[in-house]
């Protein structure tokens, strides 16, 4: 682990650096724990490119594992309401976070995102649903999709 | 301001499948329509079986069927009804997936006895039991009979091979001694009883592995055995774990006592839920038991009672009603997607095993029938038998004559005889009915093996065949009905006592 002090920089697709706490990262990014602990950064030279995240989404996750490091105390409803807050995005940031918080295994905001995606589908009726996630090419065939609107009417 | 972007073209079918992974099985099943790219990522089997394994979201849904034809769930963490099933080809011994639709007719020949007539014959039937071979991925059913009280076989149904065989496993006890037939209950890859009565508390849990294939025994917590006679231990699946209880009238309550590590004695955890009729369900995180209780106001509806077992006992009950005619069938279930085993042997064999199975199915007609009420469940579907011999005593137990009751009614429990020998054992004959009426179900998307030679079957199928698998659940349904009902008039000819039963309710609400 390397000390709060230290910072580490990281690039995103813009190539807009972030200076970040190391200790702030290495909490919660288990790929740029490795990266540290095998001693690959350099803390003089090295940047850390993130070529698949962009700086409004690298920005959040920054935001997040910030948030998270130093409020790691506050009681269990607090982080809820802030993390509700925090994901009070587009489906678009959504994603995109998503994506981010997969490269760079983070695993509390993994679990929230998919649970927050989840919920946005639980329960909903199928045109609901398509309508939510954008899903205009189904896939299924005119006559396939017939046959399930008939099968399951209580489903749409 | 942005297009909004469709999800497939921003994240990859993993995570999708990861979000899927979350999504409760009931709901999933629906979201296999949502796109052709997300119908295969949930039809498949592997996903299936990580998603009952890993899925947080187990729900837990008490299932019934009503008049025989329609089947609700009522999903017991929301309290919400499901959409209705149809039902109506549960007229003979099925394993079905109620959440898929799919089901599988199994046919019953394993008891055979020429000695006794046909409704005599699952009075031999001591034990029965479904469950799930991990090892062979086979589900099995399993009973246990006696042949005149004398010779004791064991039989076994593989779903896998769509076969009976019979099996070797020495019982601990013979079965005989047993006094009412005993619904199993599916655990960590074995099959578990209480039979009746218990005679030493070493050995009151009998335990058949279904991977080794062998009986063995388990003690009850040491202080069980203070539990008199007429105390009726049963056994649920509470939060995963093995879970007996006792109806005591001394405290007047139900003494639920949970495993909390199998097979682990000091693990025994007591809860005592201040009702004596009190048929636990399942088990909340948030440590609230929810189960059933009948009372006598409103006989035609079950009361589900949640009790909050937390640090301490909280006094409160929740009354929920879900206006369902009793003695509808009923049990519980818990959500999966797992596959079950394909039947390779049918498509292989359709032709031949279509003859063998008419052969079957003629001269076996009253075995069949004989085996429509008992339902057990386990994680991917429900195992429906019942049995003729049940309506038969059911109209034993018509006529037990009420006006001894009195006491107990005001204590909301179902009634007990007086100890006149013959009332006594009326009255076994209700337990034990209630005991197979009910079970836990874990609901799944799984799909079952396509039975083709049923769907050839059905065709050459009498009517007059059909009608008498269709009345002998109703019958054994509304006897049970009626048995309440009994119960009730003779209640509400006493109006004080009306009265008092209404404000008791009041205050414990």
């Amino acid at each position: 682990m390397g000390s709060p002090l230290k910072k580490i920089m990281l690039c995103s697709s813009e190539k807009e650096i972030f200076s970040v706490e190391e200790q702030v990262m290495v909490q919660h990014s288990v790929i740029i724990n490795n990266m540290i602990e095998d001693g690959s950064y350099n803390y003089e030279e090295s940047k850390i490119p993130l070529d698949c995240v962009d700086s409004k989404t690298l920005k959040k996750v920054i935001d997040y594992c910030t948030y998270h490091t130093h409020h790691h105390n506050d009681n269990q409803e607090d982080l809820e309401a802030w993390d509700a807050q925090f994901l009070n995005v587009d489906s678009n940031g959504l994603y995109d976070l998503l994506m981010a918080a997969n490269y760079l295994e983070i695993r509390n905001l993994l679990d929230l995102i998919y649970r927050t995606i989840k919920n946005m589908i639980k329960g909903k009726k199928i045109d609901e649903i398509r309508r939510i996630l954008n899903i205009k090419d189904h896939g299924f065939t005119p006559e396939e999709e017939e046959q399930n609107r008939k099968e399951y009417p209580h489903f749409y | 301001m942005e297009k909004k972007k469709n999800i497939h073209d921003i994240l990859p079918l993993e995570l999708i499948r990861r979000i899927l992974l979350r999504v409760p099985a009931s709901h999933l099943f629906r979201l296999k329509c949502v796109s052709k790219c997300w119908y295969s990522l949930i039809s498949d089997p592997h996903f299936a079986e990580l998603h009952f394994h890993h899925s947080p979201a187990s729900t837990n849904a008490f299932f019934c069927i009503k008049n025989g034809t329609v089947a609700y769930f009522l999903y017991l963490d929301a309290l919400v009804f499901s959409d209705d099933n149809d039902a109506s080809h549960l007229k003979e011994v099925m394993v079905w997936n109620p959440l898929t639709g799919s089901s599988r007719r199994i046919s019953y020949s394993g008891i055979d006895s020429p000695i006794y007539n046909g409704f005599r014959l699952p009075d031999s039937a001591r034990l029965y039991g479904f469950g799930y071979d991990a090892s062979r991925d086979d589900y099995l059913v399993v009973v246990a009979w006696s042949e005149r009280q004398r010779q004791d076989h064991l039989d076994c149904l593989s779903l896998r091979t769509n076969s009976w065989i019979h099996l070797d496993a020495a019982l601990p006890k013979p079965l005989h001694v047993f006094q009412r037939t005993s619904a199993g209950l599916f655990l960590n890859g074995a099959i578990h009883w209480v039979p009746l009565p218990i005679k030493d508390h070493r050995d009151a849990i009998l335990i058949f592995d279904l991977k080794e294939r062998s009986f063995s025994t388990m003690s009850e917590p040491e202080l069980a055995c203070s539990y008199d006679y007429e105390s009726y231990p049963g056994l649920a699946l509470l939060g995963g774990c093995l879970a007996l209880y006792y109806h005591s009238r001394d405290s007047c309550s139900t003494d639920i006592w949970v495993m909390k590590e199998y097979k682990v004695h000091s693990s025994w955890n007591l809860y005592q839920i201040p009702f004596l009729f009190f048929q636990p369900l399942c088990l909340f995180n948030n440590g609230g038991i929810i189960g059933e209780i009948i009372l006598s106001d409103k006989i035609k509806k079950i009361k589900f009672l949640m009790y909050n077992v937390g640090e301490e006992l909280l006094p409160r009950v929740k009354y929920l009603c879900c206006g369902l005619n009793i003695g509808a069938t009923e049990v519980m279930y818990t959500e999966s997607l797992l596959p079950l085993p394909r039947d390779i042997k049918d498509k292989d064999n359709k032709n031949m095993m279509k003859n063998r199975k008419r052969k079957e199915n003629e001269p076996s007609r009253t075995k069949q029938s004989l085996l429509h009420a008992w339902i057990t469940t386990i994680r991917a579907s429900v195992f429906t038998i019942s049995s003729y011999f049940f309506t038969k005593k059911f109209e034993l137990v018509g006529s037990v004559d009420l006006r001894a009751l009195g006491a107990s009614i005001e204590e909301f429990s179902l009634p007990f005889p007086r100890k006149k020998k013959n009332e006594h054992s009326r009255f076994l004959v209700l337990g034990s009915c209630r005991g197979a009426a009910d079970a836990m179900y874990t609901e799944s998307l799984l799909p079952l093996p396509s039975d083709i030679k049923d769907k050839d079957n059905k065709k050459l199928k009498r009517k007059e065949h059909v009608e008498l698998f269709f009345r002998s659940p109703i019958k054994f349904t509304m006897n049970v009905l009626n048995n309440l009902m009994l119960l009730k008039v003779s209640f509400t000819k006493d109006s004080n006592k009306e009265r008092e039963l209404g404000a008791n309710i009041q205050v414990n609400s």
